[in-house]
Protein backbone atom coordinates (compact mmCIF):
# COMPACT_ATOMS: atom_id res chain seq x y z
CA UNK A 1 0.00 0.00 0.00
CA UNK A 2 2.50 2.26 0.85
CA UNK A 3 4.76 1.39 -1.89
CA UNK A 4 1.99 2.17 -4.56
CA UNK A 5 1.07 5.80 -2.96
CA UNK A 6 4.93 6.08 -4.01
CA UNK A 7 4.52 4.67 -7.01
CA UNK A 8 1.19 7.00 -7.88
CA UNK A 9 3.12 10.37 -6.24
CA UNK A 10 6.28 9.40 -8.52
CA UNK A 11 3.99 9.58 -11.42
CA UNK A 12 2.13 12.22 -10.31
CA UNK A 13 5.14 14.23 -10.32
CA UNK A 14 6.54 13.24 -13.63
CA UNK A 15 3.63 13.13 -15.66
CA UNK A 16 1.60 16.49 -16.48
CA UNK A 17 -2.03 16.44 -15.08
CA UNK A 18 -1.85 13.06 -14.39
CA UNK A 19 -4.61 12.40 -12.53
CA UNK A 20 -7.05 13.89 -15.22
CA UNK A 21 -5.28 11.57 -17.81
CA UNK A 22 -5.42 8.35 -15.71
CA UNK A 23 -8.99 9.48 -14.48
CA UNK A 24 -10.09 10.05 -18.39
CA UNK A 25 -8.81 6.10 -18.99
CA UNK A 26 -10.70 4.93 -15.94
CA UNK A 27 -13.64 6.59 -16.68
CA UNK A 28 -14.08 5.26 -19.99
CA UNK A 29 -12.90 1.50 -19.43
CA UNK A 30 -15.31 1.88 -16.27
CA UNK A 31 -18.10 2.93 -17.55
CA UNK A 32 -18.21 0.47 -20.05
CA UNK A 33 -16.94 -2.53 -18.17
CA UNK A 34 -20.30 -1.40 -15.68
CA UNK A 35 -22.44 -1.37 -18.85
CA UNK A 36 -20.89 -4.55 -19.90
CA UNK A 37 -20.95 -6.27 -16.81
CA UNK A 38 -24.63 -5.27 -16.54
CA UNK A 39 -25.39 -6.55 -19.86
CA UNK A 40 -23.42 -9.79 -19.29
CA UNK A 41 -25.32 -9.94 -15.41
CA UNK A 42 -29.09 -9.07 -16.58
CA UNK A 43 -28.48 -11.83 -19.87
CA UNK A 44 -27.25 -14.87 -17.11
CA UNK A 45 -30.21 -14.04 -15.56
CA UNK A 46 -32.99 -14.31 -18.52
CA UNK A 47 -31.04 -17.17 -19.82
CA UNK A 48 -32.39 -19.10 -17.04
CA UNK A 49 -35.84 -18.17 -18.13
CA UNK A 50 -35.81 -18.42 -22.12
CA UNK A 51 -35.24 -21.95 -23.13
CA UNK A 52 -32.53 -22.45 -25.73
CA UNK A 53 -34.23 -23.30 -28.70
CA UNK A 54 -36.38 -20.22 -28.61
CA UNK A 55 -32.62 -18.18 -28.62
CA UNK A 56 -32.19 -17.53 -32.52
CA UNK A 57 -28.59 -16.80 -31.76
CA UNK A 58 -27.98 -20.81 -30.89
CA UNK B 1 -66.31 6.25 -48.97
CA UNK B 2 -66.42 9.16 -50.80
CA UNK B 3 -62.92 10.17 -51.41
CA UNK B 4 -62.10 13.35 -49.04
CA UNK B 5 -59.47 15.66 -50.20
CA UNK B 6 -56.46 16.24 -48.31
CA UNK B 7 -56.78 19.56 -48.01
CA UNK B 8 -60.19 19.28 -46.85
CA UNK B 9 -59.03 16.93 -44.19
CA UNK B 10 -56.54 19.44 -42.72
CA UNK B 11 -58.54 21.86 -43.13
CA UNK B 12 -61.36 20.67 -40.91
CA UNK B 13 -58.88 19.42 -38.50
CA UNK B 14 -57.32 22.86 -38.54
CA UNK B 15 -60.90 24.87 -38.10
CA UNK B 16 -62.04 21.89 -35.09
CA UNK B 17 -58.92 22.93 -33.06
CA UNK B 18 -59.36 26.57 -33.77
CA UNK B 19 -63.01 25.85 -32.49
CA UNK B 20 -61.96 23.67 -29.69
CA UNK B 21 -59.80 26.39 -28.00
CA UNK B 22 -62.21 29.33 -28.76
CA UNK B 23 -64.71 27.37 -26.29
CA UNK B 24 -62.66 26.08 -23.69
CA UNK B 25 -60.35 29.41 -23.41
CA UNK B 26 -57.49 27.51 -22.21
CA UNK B 27 -55.47 29.55 -24.91
CA UNK B 28 -56.62 33.29 -23.66
CA UNK B 29 -56.76 31.72 -19.78
CA UNK B 30 -53.85 29.66 -19.24
CA UNK B 31 -51.40 29.44 -21.85
CA UNK B 32 -50.96 33.33 -22.86
CA UNK B 33 -50.85 34.17 -19.05
CA UNK B 34 -48.06 32.17 -18.89
CA UNK B 35 -46.08 33.05 -21.35
CA UNK B 36 -46.40 36.72 -19.98
CA UNK B 37 -45.76 35.16 -16.17
CA UNK B 38 -42.04 33.37 -18.00
CA UNK B 39 -41.43 36.84 -19.35
CA UNK B 40 -41.76 38.40 -16.24
CA UNK B 41 -39.62 36.48 -14.11
CA UNK B 42 -37.01 36.92 -16.90
CA UNK B 43 -37.03 40.02 -15.50
CA UNK B 44 -37.03 39.27 -11.70
CA UNK B 45 -33.80 36.65 -12.78
CA UNK B 46 -32.06 39.24 -14.63
CA UNK B 47 -32.65 42.43 -12.81
CA UNK B 48 -31.41 45.39 -14.77
CA UNK B 49 -33.24 46.61 -17.90
CA UNK B 50 -30.27 47.25 -20.14
CA UNK B 51 -29.46 43.17 -20.05
CA UNK B 52 -32.71 42.87 -20.73
CA UNK B 53 -32.73 45.08 -23.57
CA UNK B 54 -29.80 42.79 -24.73
CA UNK B 55 -31.17 39.20 -24.35
CA UNK B 56 -34.59 40.40 -24.87
CA UNK B 57 -35.09 38.68 -28.64
CA UNK B 58 -33.24 35.39 -26.68
CA UNK B 59 -36.18 35.48 -24.46
CA UNK B 60 -38.75 36.00 -26.12
CA UNK B 61 -37.69 32.33 -28.06
CA UNK B 62 -37.32 30.87 -25.05
CA UNK B 63 -40.66 31.67 -23.75
CA UNK B 64 -42.37 30.16 -27.21
CA UNK B 65 -40.68 27.23 -26.71
CA UNK B 66 -41.69 26.70 -23.00
CA UNK B 67 -45.41 27.56 -24.34
CA UNK B 68 -45.25 25.40 -27.25
CA UNK B 69 -44.59 22.51 -25.44
CA UNK B 70 -47.74 23.64 -23.27
CA UNK B 71 -49.77 23.79 -26.72
CA UNK B 72 -48.77 20.98 -27.96
CA UNK B 73 -49.51 18.84 -24.90
CA UNK B 74 -52.89 20.28 -24.46
CA UNK B 75 -53.27 20.16 -28.21
CA UNK B 76 -52.95 16.10 -28.22
CA UNK B 77 -54.28 15.16 -24.82
CA UNK B 78 -57.31 16.36 -26.80
CA UNK B 79 -57.04 14.17 -29.52
CA UNK B 80 -56.18 11.41 -27.80
CA UNK B 81 -58.55 11.48 -25.06
CA UNK B 82 -61.51 10.66 -26.62
CA UNK B 83 -59.36 7.96 -29.23
CA UNK B 84 -60.05 10.82 -31.77
CA UNK B 85 -56.80 9.95 -33.70
CA UNK B 86 -57.52 6.41 -33.99
CA UNK B 87 -60.52 7.06 -34.93
CA UNK B 88 -59.64 9.43 -37.94
CA UNK B 89 -57.53 6.39 -38.69
CA UNK B 90 -60.03 3.46 -38.71
CA UNK B 91 -61.96 6.03 -41.24
CA UNK B 92 -58.89 5.76 -43.18
CA UNK B 93 -57.98 9.88 -43.03
CA UNK B 94 -54.41 10.28 -44.70
CA UNK B 95 -52.20 10.88 -41.53
CA UNK B 96 -50.40 13.79 -43.69
CA UNK B 97 -53.55 15.26 -44.07
CA UNK B 98 -54.20 15.32 -40.48
CA UNK B 99 -50.16 15.92 -39.63
CA UNK B 100 -50.85 19.71 -41.59
CA UNK B 101 -54.19 19.86 -40.08
CA UNK B 102 -52.53 20.24 -36.50
CA UNK B 103 -49.40 22.26 -37.68
CA UNK B 104 -51.39 24.74 -38.76
CA UNK B 105 -53.65 24.70 -35.82
CA UNK B 106 -49.98 25.16 -33.97
CA UNK B 107 -49.04 27.77 -36.33
CA UNK B 108 -51.70 30.06 -35.85
CA UNK B 109 -51.59 29.98 -31.93
CA UNK B 110 -47.50 30.53 -31.92
CA UNK B 111 -48.25 33.16 -34.17
CA UNK B 112 -50.46 34.76 -31.30
CA UNK B 113 -48.13 33.96 -28.45
CA UNK B 114 -45.28 36.19 -30.46
CA UNK B 115 -47.37 38.82 -31.39
CA UNK B 116 -47.63 38.86 -27.22
CA UNK B 117 -44.67 38.42 -26.55
CA UNK B 118 -42.86 40.72 -28.56
CA UNK B 119 -45.67 43.07 -27.54
CA UNK B 120 -44.63 42.49 -24.07
CA UNK B 121 -41.00 43.04 -24.57
CA UNK B 122 -41.52 46.40 -25.82
CA UNK B 123 -43.41 46.81 -22.60
CA UNK B 124 -41.48 45.49 -20.31
CA UNK B 125 -38.01 45.14 -21.49
CA UNK B 126 -38.01 48.37 -23.67
CA UNK B 127 -37.02 47.30 -26.84
CA UNK B 128 -37.58 49.14 -29.70
CA UNK B 129 -38.63 47.69 -33.37
CA UNK B 130 -36.92 49.28 -35.92
CA UNK B 131 -39.06 50.34 -39.59
CA UNK B 132 -35.79 49.03 -41.77
CA UNK B 133 -36.04 45.26 -39.84
CA UNK B 134 -39.35 44.43 -39.67
CA UNK B 135 -39.48 42.72 -42.65
CA UNK B 136 -36.42 40.57 -41.34
CA UNK B 137 -38.29 40.06 -38.06
CA UNK B 138 -41.70 39.37 -40.16
CA UNK B 139 -40.06 36.46 -42.06
CA UNK B 140 -37.90 35.00 -39.35
CA UNK B 141 -40.95 34.80 -37.30
CA UNK B 142 -43.21 33.09 -40.17
CA UNK B 143 -40.27 30.90 -41.24
CA UNK B 144 -39.02 29.79 -37.29
CA UNK B 145 -42.97 29.57 -36.36
CA UNK B 146 -43.30 26.95 -39.54
CA UNK B 147 -40.30 24.94 -38.34
CA UNK B 148 -41.02 25.06 -34.77
CA UNK B 149 -44.87 24.02 -35.47
CA UNK B 150 -43.62 20.77 -37.45
CA UNK B 151 -41.31 19.72 -34.62
CA UNK B 152 -44.12 20.43 -32.16
CA UNK B 153 -46.50 18.10 -34.10
CA UNK B 154 -44.05 15.18 -34.59
CA UNK B 155 -43.14 14.98 -31.35
CA UNK B 156 -46.88 15.69 -29.65
CA UNK B 157 -48.45 13.27 -32.16
CA UNK B 158 -45.43 10.54 -31.16
CA UNK B 159 -46.55 11.02 -27.59
CA UNK B 160 -50.43 11.38 -28.15
CA UNK B 161 -51.96 8.73 -25.88
CA UNK B 162 -48.92 7.35 -23.83
CA UNK B 163 -48.44 7.76 -20.53
CA UNK B 164 -45.90 9.61 -19.11
CA UNK B 165 -45.63 12.06 -22.31
CA UNK B 166 -45.97 15.43 -20.17
CA UNK B 167 -42.05 14.32 -19.01
CA UNK B 168 -41.23 12.96 -22.85
CA UNK B 169 -41.97 15.96 -24.94
CA UNK B 170 -39.50 18.68 -23.74
CA UNK B 171 -37.00 16.17 -23.40
CA UNK B 172 -37.77 14.94 -27.57
CA UNK B 173 -38.63 18.96 -28.71
CA UNK B 174 -36.16 21.07 -27.15
CA UNK B 175 -33.02 19.33 -28.39
CA UNK B 176 -33.96 19.27 -31.89
CA UNK B 177 -35.51 22.93 -31.75
CA UNK B 178 -32.61 24.29 -30.16
CA UNK B 179 -31.37 25.22 -33.93
CA UNK B 180 -34.32 27.04 -33.84
CA UNK B 181 -33.79 28.98 -31.09
CA UNK B 182 -29.97 29.43 -31.93
CA UNK B 183 -31.25 31.07 -35.52
CA UNK B 184 -34.40 32.94 -34.53
CA UNK B 185 -32.42 34.26 -31.81
CA UNK B 186 -29.44 35.65 -34.11
CA UNK B 187 -32.22 36.70 -36.67
CA UNK B 188 -34.04 38.82 -34.05
CA UNK B 189 -30.91 40.67 -32.73
CA UNK B 190 -29.81 41.62 -36.46
CA UNK B 191 -33.61 43.06 -36.98
CA UNK B 192 -33.90 44.70 -33.67
CA UNK B 193 -30.21 45.65 -33.82
CA UNK B 194 -29.22 44.24 -30.46
CA UNK B 195 -25.89 45.36 -29.72
CA UNK B 196 -24.75 46.94 -32.48
CA UNK B 197 -25.90 44.07 -34.71
CA UNK B 198 -26.43 44.95 -38.58
CA UNK B 199 -29.59 43.83 -40.40
CA UNK B 200 -27.44 41.48 -42.99
CA UNK B 201 -26.21 39.37 -40.07
CA UNK B 202 -29.84 38.18 -39.79
CA UNK B 203 -30.32 36.72 -43.36
CA UNK B 204 -27.86 33.69 -43.38
CA UNK B 205 -30.00 32.39 -39.83
CA UNK B 206 -33.24 32.99 -42.19
CA UNK B 207 -31.49 30.44 -44.62
CA UNK B 208 -31.25 28.18 -42.23
CA UNK B 209 -34.89 28.50 -40.40
CA UNK B 210 -35.94 27.86 -44.21
CA UNK B 211 -34.45 24.89 -44.52
CA UNK B 212 -35.06 23.92 -40.91
CA UNK B 213 -38.64 24.44 -41.46
CA UNK B 214 -38.52 22.94 -44.93
CA UNK B 215 -37.09 19.44 -43.48
CA UNK B 216 -39.23 18.42 -40.82
CA UNK B 217 -42.14 19.94 -42.85
CA UNK B 218 -41.39 16.62 -44.97
CA UNK B 219 -40.35 14.55 -42.42
CA UNK B 220 -43.26 15.51 -40.20
CA UNK B 221 -45.99 14.71 -43.09
CA UNK B 222 -44.06 11.12 -43.61
CA UNK B 223 -43.15 10.28 -39.99
CA UNK B 224 -46.94 11.34 -38.93
CA UNK B 225 -48.31 8.23 -40.28
CA UNK B 226 -46.20 5.94 -38.54
CA UNK B 227 -45.98 7.59 -35.33
CA UNK B 228 -49.94 7.53 -34.87
CA UNK B 229 -50.48 4.22 -35.98
CA UNK B 230 -51.62 1.62 -33.36
CA UNK C 1 -21.06 -42.53 -9.26
CA UNK C 2 -23.12 -39.47 -10.41
CA UNK C 3 -27.02 -38.93 -9.74
CA UNK C 4 -28.68 -37.06 -12.37
CA UNK C 5 -30.39 -34.78 -10.51
CA UNK C 6 -33.65 -32.20 -12.12
CA UNK C 7 -31.25 -29.29 -11.88
CA UNK C 8 -28.57 -30.72 -13.57
CA UNK C 9 -30.75 -31.89 -16.65
CA UNK C 10 -32.26 -28.03 -16.31
CA UNK C 11 -29.07 -26.42 -16.54
CA UNK C 12 -28.70 -24.92 -19.77
CA UNK C 13 -25.44 -25.73 -21.99
CA UNK C 14 -25.58 -22.28 -22.68
CA UNK C 15 -24.97 -20.09 -20.18
CA UNK C 16 -25.83 -16.53 -21.19
CA UNK C 17 -25.41 -14.15 -24.01
CA UNK C 18 -22.26 -15.63 -25.02
CA UNK C 19 -21.79 -17.71 -28.36
CA UNK C 20 -18.11 -19.08 -29.54
CA UNK C 21 -17.94 -15.77 -31.67
CA UNK C 22 -18.76 -13.44 -28.87
CA UNK C 23 -16.22 -15.10 -26.72
CA UNK C 24 -12.91 -14.66 -29.71
CA UNK C 25 -14.32 -10.99 -30.16
CA UNK C 26 -14.25 -10.31 -26.25
CA UNK C 27 -11.01 -11.81 -26.03
CA UNK C 28 -8.97 -10.10 -28.92
CA UNK C 29 -11.02 -6.76 -26.97
CA UNK C 30 -9.63 -7.57 -24.05
CA UNK C 31 -5.87 -7.95 -25.56
CA UNK C 32 -6.24 -4.50 -27.51
CA UNK C 33 -7.57 -2.34 -24.79
CA UNK C 34 -4.52 -3.80 -22.91
CA UNK C 35 -2.27 -2.96 -25.61
CA UNK C 36 -4.36 0.93 -25.71
CA UNK C 37 -3.15 1.28 -22.11
CA UNK C 38 -0.03 0.34 -22.94
CA UNK C 39 0.85 2.44 -25.93
CA UNK C 40 -1.38 5.22 -24.86
CA UNK C 41 -0.39 5.79 -21.41
CA UNK C 42 3.49 4.50 -21.59
CA UNK C 43 4.61 4.11 -24.96
CA UNK C 44 3.57 6.88 -27.18
CA UNK C 45 5.75 10.34 -26.42
CA UNK C 46 4.36 13.60 -24.86
CA UNK C 47 2.94 16.10 -27.65
CA UNK C 48 4.78 18.85 -28.27
CA UNK C 49 2.01 21.67 -27.84
CA UNK C 50 -0.27 19.28 -25.19
CA UNK C 51 2.04 17.72 -23.43
CA UNK C 52 0.89 14.67 -21.57
CA UNK C 53 -2.80 15.41 -22.52
CA UNK C 54 -2.76 13.97 -25.67
CA UNK C 55 -2.73 10.77 -24.08
CA UNK C 56 -6.52 11.36 -22.92
CA UNK C 57 -6.98 11.83 -26.99
CA UNK C 58 -6.65 7.91 -27.13
CA UNK C 59 -9.56 7.16 -25.25
CA UNK C 60 -11.57 10.13 -26.46
CA UNK C 61 -11.17 10.18 -29.92
CA UNK C 62 -11.89 6.06 -30.29
CA UNK C 63 -14.90 6.65 -27.97
CA UNK C 64 -16.25 9.36 -30.00
CA UNK C 65 -16.17 7.46 -32.48
CA UNK C 66 -17.48 4.74 -31.72
CA UNK C 67 -20.79 6.60 -30.52
CA UNK C 68 -21.16 7.98 -33.58
CA UNK C 69 -20.89 4.55 -35.66
CA UNK C 70 -23.66 3.33 -33.29
CA UNK C 71 -25.82 6.12 -33.82
CA UNK C 72 -25.45 5.32 -37.56
CA UNK C 73 -25.98 1.54 -37.08
CA UNK C 74 -28.51 2.60 -35.10
CA UNK C 75 -29.97 4.59 -38.06
CA UNK C 76 -29.37 2.22 -40.29
CA UNK C 77 -31.44 -0.51 -38.55
CA UNK C 78 -34.49 1.69 -38.23
CA UNK C 79 -34.39 2.36 -42.03
CA UNK C 80 -34.30 -1.25 -42.76
CA UNK C 81 -36.86 -1.69 -40.33
CA UNK C 82 -39.25 0.69 -42.04
CA UNK C 83 -38.49 -0.02 -45.40
CA UNK C 84 -38.04 -4.11 -45.06
CA UNK C 85 -40.99 -5.91 -45.89
CA UNK C 86 -40.76 -8.05 -42.73
CA UNK C 87 -40.53 -5.03 -40.13
CA UNK C 88 -37.92 -7.13 -38.62
CA UNK C 89 -38.26 -6.84 -34.93
CA UNK C 90 -34.23 -8.07 -34.68
CA UNK C 91 -33.07 -5.52 -36.65
CA UNK C 92 -35.20 -3.34 -34.03
CA UNK C 93 -33.27 -4.74 -31.09
CA UNK C 94 -30.02 -4.44 -32.86
CA UNK C 95 -30.91 -0.72 -33.02
CA UNK C 96 -31.68 -0.05 -29.44
CA UNK C 97 -28.71 -2.08 -27.69
CA UNK C 98 -26.92 -0.03 -30.50
CA UNK C 99 -28.12 3.63 -29.14
CA UNK C 100 -27.89 2.25 -25.69
CA UNK C 101 -23.55 1.49 -26.19
CA UNK C 102 -23.84 4.86 -28.21
CA UNK C 103 -25.29 6.98 -24.96
CA UNK C 104 -22.43 4.85 -23.35
CA UNK C 105 -19.81 6.05 -24.99
CA UNK C 106 -21.36 9.69 -25.79
CA UNK C 107 -21.14 9.67 -21.90
CA UNK C 108 -17.73 9.24 -21.97
CA UNK C 109 -16.68 11.22 -24.56
CA UNK C 110 -17.93 14.15 -23.30
CA UNK C 111 -16.83 13.58 -19.65
CA UNK C 112 -13.00 12.75 -21.36
CA UNK C 113 -13.44 15.88 -23.13
CA UNK C 114 -14.32 18.33 -20.56
CA UNK C 115 -11.29 16.68 -18.59
CA UNK C 116 -8.80 17.38 -21.82
CA UNK C 117 -10.50 20.98 -21.70
CA UNK C 118 -9.52 21.36 -18.95
CA UNK C 119 -6.18 21.04 -19.39
CA UNK C 120 -5.53 22.52 -22.67
CA UNK C 121 -8.05 25.16 -22.92
CA UNK C 122 -8.28 25.93 -19.07
CA UNK C 123 -11.84 25.75 -19.12
CA UNK C 124 -14.07 22.72 -18.89
CA UNK C 125 -16.72 24.05 -21.66
CA UNK C 126 -16.32 25.39 -24.69
CA UNK C 127 -19.33 26.67 -27.45
CA UNK C 128 -17.35 24.91 -29.84
CA UNK C 129 -19.63 23.77 -32.56
CA UNK C 130 -18.58 19.96 -32.30
CA UNK C 131 -18.93 20.27 -28.43
CA UNK C 132 -22.40 21.46 -28.84
CA UNK C 133 -23.71 19.35 -31.52
CA UNK C 134 -21.88 16.48 -29.54
CA UNK C 135 -24.11 17.21 -25.88
CA UNK C 136 -27.44 17.56 -27.81
CA UNK C 137 -26.81 14.52 -29.95
CA UNK C 138 -26.40 12.38 -26.67
CA UNK C 139 -29.71 14.12 -25.39
CA UNK C 140 -31.41 13.94 -28.06
CA UNK C 141 -30.43 9.73 -27.84
CA UNK C 142 -31.66 9.62 -23.98
CA UNK C 143 -34.71 10.71 -25.48
CA UNK C 144 -34.79 8.25 -28.05
CA UNK C 145 -34.55 5.62 -25.54
CA UNK C 146 -37.08 7.03 -23.49
CA UNK C 147 -39.33 6.48 -26.81
CA UNK C 148 -37.90 2.63 -26.77
CA UNK C 149 -39.10 2.89 -23.14
CA UNK C 150 -42.62 3.76 -23.47
CA UNK C 151 -45.94 1.53 -23.03
CA UNK C 152 -47.30 -0.39 -26.42
CA UNK C 153 -46.86 -3.41 -28.40
CA UNK C 154 -43.18 -4.17 -29.74
CA UNK C 155 -44.44 -3.36 -33.31
CA UNK C 156 -45.64 0.00 -31.64
CA UNK C 157 -42.11 0.38 -30.30
CA UNK C 158 -39.93 -0.52 -33.29
CA UNK C 159 -41.59 1.77 -35.50
CA UNK C 160 -42.14 4.71 -33.49
CA UNK C 161 -38.16 4.48 -32.21
CA UNK C 162 -37.32 3.78 -35.99
CA UNK C 163 -39.14 7.20 -37.33
CA UNK C 164 -37.28 9.02 -34.35
CA UNK C 165 -34.13 7.16 -34.53
CA UNK C 166 -34.46 8.52 -38.46
CA UNK C 167 -35.68 11.88 -37.27
CA UNK C 168 -32.33 12.66 -35.07
CA UNK C 169 -30.43 11.61 -38.05
CA UNK C 170 -31.93 15.10 -39.72
CA UNK C 171 -31.42 16.80 -36.45
CA UNK C 172 -27.78 16.53 -36.53
CA UNK C 173 -26.63 18.55 -39.45
CA UNK C 174 -28.87 21.34 -38.75
CA UNK C 175 -27.64 21.77 -35.12
CA UNK C 176 -24.07 21.48 -36.12
CA UNK C 177 -24.76 23.87 -38.96
CA UNK C 178 -26.86 26.47 -36.37
CA UNK C 179 -23.70 26.49 -33.68
CA UNK C 180 -21.04 27.18 -36.28
CA UNK C 181 -22.89 29.76 -37.79
CA UNK C 182 -23.88 31.11 -34.15
CA UNK C 183 -19.88 30.45 -32.99
CA UNK C 184 -18.22 32.06 -36.49
CA UNK C 185 -20.32 35.14 -36.14
CA UNK C 186 -19.74 36.13 -32.59
CA UNK C 187 -15.88 34.95 -32.05
CA UNK C 188 -13.40 36.52 -34.52
CA UNK C 189 -10.55 34.67 -33.55
CA UNK C 190 -10.94 30.98 -32.20
CA UNK C 191 -10.56 29.98 -29.08
CA UNK C 192 -9.52 26.42 -29.96
CA UNK C 193 -6.11 27.35 -31.28
CA UNK C 194 -5.28 24.00 -30.16
CA UNK C 195 -7.92 21.67 -31.94
CA UNK C 196 -7.84 18.00 -31.92
CA UNK C 197 -6.04 18.35 -35.19
CA UNK C 198 -2.36 17.96 -33.59
CA UNK C 199 0.47 17.05 -36.05
CA UNK C 200 0.56 13.52 -35.11
CA UNK C 201 3.76 11.48 -35.27
CA UNK C 202 4.08 7.84 -35.65
CA UNK C 203 3.29 6.32 -33.21
CA UNK C 204 1.25 8.51 -31.57
CA UNK C 205 -0.84 7.77 -34.48
CA UNK C 206 -0.47 4.09 -33.99
CA UNK C 207 -1.48 4.29 -30.28
CA UNK C 208 -4.81 5.84 -32.09
CA UNK C 209 -4.87 3.00 -34.32
CA UNK C 210 -4.82 0.96 -31.27
CA UNK C 211 -7.55 2.70 -29.64
CA UNK C 212 -10.31 2.60 -32.75
CA UNK C 213 -9.58 -1.20 -33.26
CA UNK C 214 -9.78 -1.71 -29.88
CA UNK C 215 -12.94 0.19 -29.25
CA UNK C 216 -14.57 -1.00 -32.50
CA UNK C 217 -14.14 -4.52 -31.35
CA UNK C 218 -15.93 -3.65 -27.61
CA UNK C 219 -18.49 -2.26 -29.97
CA UNK C 220 -19.26 -4.99 -31.96
CA UNK C 221 -19.03 -7.90 -28.69
CA UNK C 222 -21.40 -5.25 -26.53
CA UNK C 223 -23.99 -4.73 -29.55
CA UNK C 224 -23.85 -8.83 -29.78
CA UNK C 225 -24.54 -9.15 -26.31
CA UNK C 226 -27.16 -6.52 -25.83
CA UNK C 227 -29.28 -7.06 -28.44
CA UNK C 228 -29.60 -10.64 -27.27
CA UNK C 229 -30.20 -9.60 -23.77
CA UNK C 230 -33.05 -7.34 -25.62
CA UNK C 231 -34.23 -10.10 -27.13
CA UNK C 232 -34.36 -12.47 -24.12
CA UNK C 233 -36.12 -9.90 -22.02
CA UNK C 234 -39.42 -9.56 -24.96
CA UNK C 235 -39.18 -13.89 -24.92
CA UNK C 236 -39.41 -13.47 -21.13
CA UNK C 237 -41.89 -11.02 -20.86
CA UNK C 238 -44.32 -12.98 -23.67
CA UNK C 239 -43.69 -16.13 -21.28
CA UNK C 240 -44.58 -14.05 -18.44
CA UNK C 241 -47.72 -12.94 -20.53
CA UNK C 242 -48.64 -16.31 -21.27
CA UNK C 243 -47.93 -17.72 -17.72
CA UNK C 244 -50.60 -14.86 -16.65
CA UNK C 245 -53.00 -15.60 -19.35
CA UNK C 246 -52.48 -19.54 -18.67
CA UNK C 247 -53.29 -18.93 -14.49
CA UNK C 248 -56.42 -16.53 -15.61
CA UNK C 249 -57.30 -18.93 -17.75
CA UNK C 250 -57.16 -21.87 -14.73
CA UNK C 251 -58.26 -19.57 -12.45
CA UNK C 252 -61.65 -18.78 -14.91
CA UNK C 253 -61.80 -22.92 -15.40
CA UNK C 254 -61.88 -23.15 -11.14
CA UNK C 255 -64.51 -20.87 -11.07
CA UNK C 256 -66.85 -22.48 -13.26
CA UNK C 257 -66.74 -26.24 -11.76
Amino acid sequence: MQRLRLVVQKVVQTVSDAGFIIGSYLITLGAIGAFAIRTIRLGRKLANEVPDEEKPWL
Amino acid sequence: MAEVSRFSVSWAVLMKDLRIERRSRVMINQIIPFSALVMVLFAFALDATNILTRVAPGLIWLAVLFSMIVIVQRGFAVESSDGALEALQAAGVDPSAVFWGKWAALVVQLTVIEVLLVGAAVLLYGVEIRAIGLVLLVTTAISATCGLAAVGTIYGGLAAGVSGRETLLPLLVLPVASPVLIGATRAVEAALGTGGTTISEGWPWLGLLSVFAVTFGVAGSFAFGPLIEE
Amino acid sequence: MTTITPQTIQAPRHRGTGTRATRVVGIATIIMIGWLAVFGLVISPADRDQGDSVRIMYVHVPSVWLAYLAFIVTAVCSAIHLIGKRHSLGVDRVAGASAEIGVVFMAVTLVTGMLWGRITWGVYWQWDARLTTTALLFVSYIGYLAVRGLEGTREQRARRSAVIGLLVVLEIPLVHWSVRLWRSLHQEATVLGTDLDVSLDGLMLFSLFVGVVAFTLLFIWLVLHRSRTLTMIDLSGDRDLDAALASRRAEGGADRV
